[in-house]
């Protein structure tokens, strides 16, 4: 069987043109008009979809029914996910407070930092010199500290990082 | 008039696939450069003919038909995009 001499750009331009003046025109594509084997034929269906769309959109009051039948059923599978979540997923996913303003996680950390450094630096000076046998424990009370300082630092700048990135 | 209740709501089946079909067509055109959605809407929405078309864009109906053909194949391959990803 002779293969189809494939069309020219104009042919084919023209074409479609036509085809779309008798769809706009009410024509109902016939089975000639949209051949399977044709090259226009992806195109032609996508006319025929854009004057679904555009020239045979529902009437209001259908859309109105639909929208609220939609809004429904996206509330009954909603239901359970939209509650409030607890307060420690809330913490653990890293809060508010601290997400919407980046610089405050630091800001905070360096704030109780110095705070543990106003509590732990007197209170060591003043047992440290009275208790000498209790000298090697202050200096673990100095480690434990600053160990808790730097883990809280650690915890807020996690908690403030941009989860974004 | 007494309101309907839900279920009362005598809606065809075909008319979710239907609004979501025109969703999609809408969603795709506004995905159009602007010379394609425009050529479309002028012949679709207002309903003028190529060679009122060519006119308004100072061309030749054949220039407008061309342009006709690239936007519409535009918008085909963005629907058959869109038709990808559903099915996935």
């Amino acid at each position: 069987m002779p293969e189809k001499p494939s069309k020219s750009n104009l042919q084919l331009d023209n074409e479609l043109a036509d085809f779309t003046d008798r769809i706009l025109s009410d024509q109902s594509p016939d089975a000639a008009t949209i051949d399977p084997s044709d090259e226009l034929q992806a195109l032609k269906n996508t006319v025929l979809r854009l004057k679904a769309t555009i020239k045979h959109a529902p009437d209001e009051v259908t859309m109105q029914q639909i929208e609220k039948k939609l809004v429904n059923e996206w509330h009954k599978n909603q239901g359970s996910m939209a509650k409030k979540p607890a307060i420690w997923k809330q913490l653990l996913s890293g809060s508010a407070f601290l997400s919407n303003q980046p610089w405050r996680g630091p800001a905070l950390a360096f704030l109780l930092l110095v705070f543990f450094l106003i509590i732990a630096l007197p209170f060591s000076q003043l047992i440290a010199p009275n208790i000498q046998a209790t000298a090697g424990t202050t200096g673990q009370y100095q480690i434990v500290l600053f160990i808790v300082a730097v883990v809280l630092v650690i915890g807020l700048l996690w908690f403030s990082r941009d989860k974004n990135r | 008039m007494p309101l309907q209740s839900d279920e009362s709501m005598d809606i065809p089946d075909n008319s979710y696939q239907d609004v979501e079909g025109q969703i999609l067509v809408r969603k795709a055109l506004s995905e159009l450069p602007a010379q394609y959605r425009e050529i479309i809407l002028m012949r679709f929405a207002e309903d003028l003919p190529f060679n009122e078309i060519a006119k308004l864009n100072h061309s030749h109906p054949e220039a407008a038909k061309s342009l006709f053909r690239r936007a519409i194949s535009a918008l085909n391959q963005k629907l058959e995009q869109q038709d990808a990803r559903e099915t996935i």
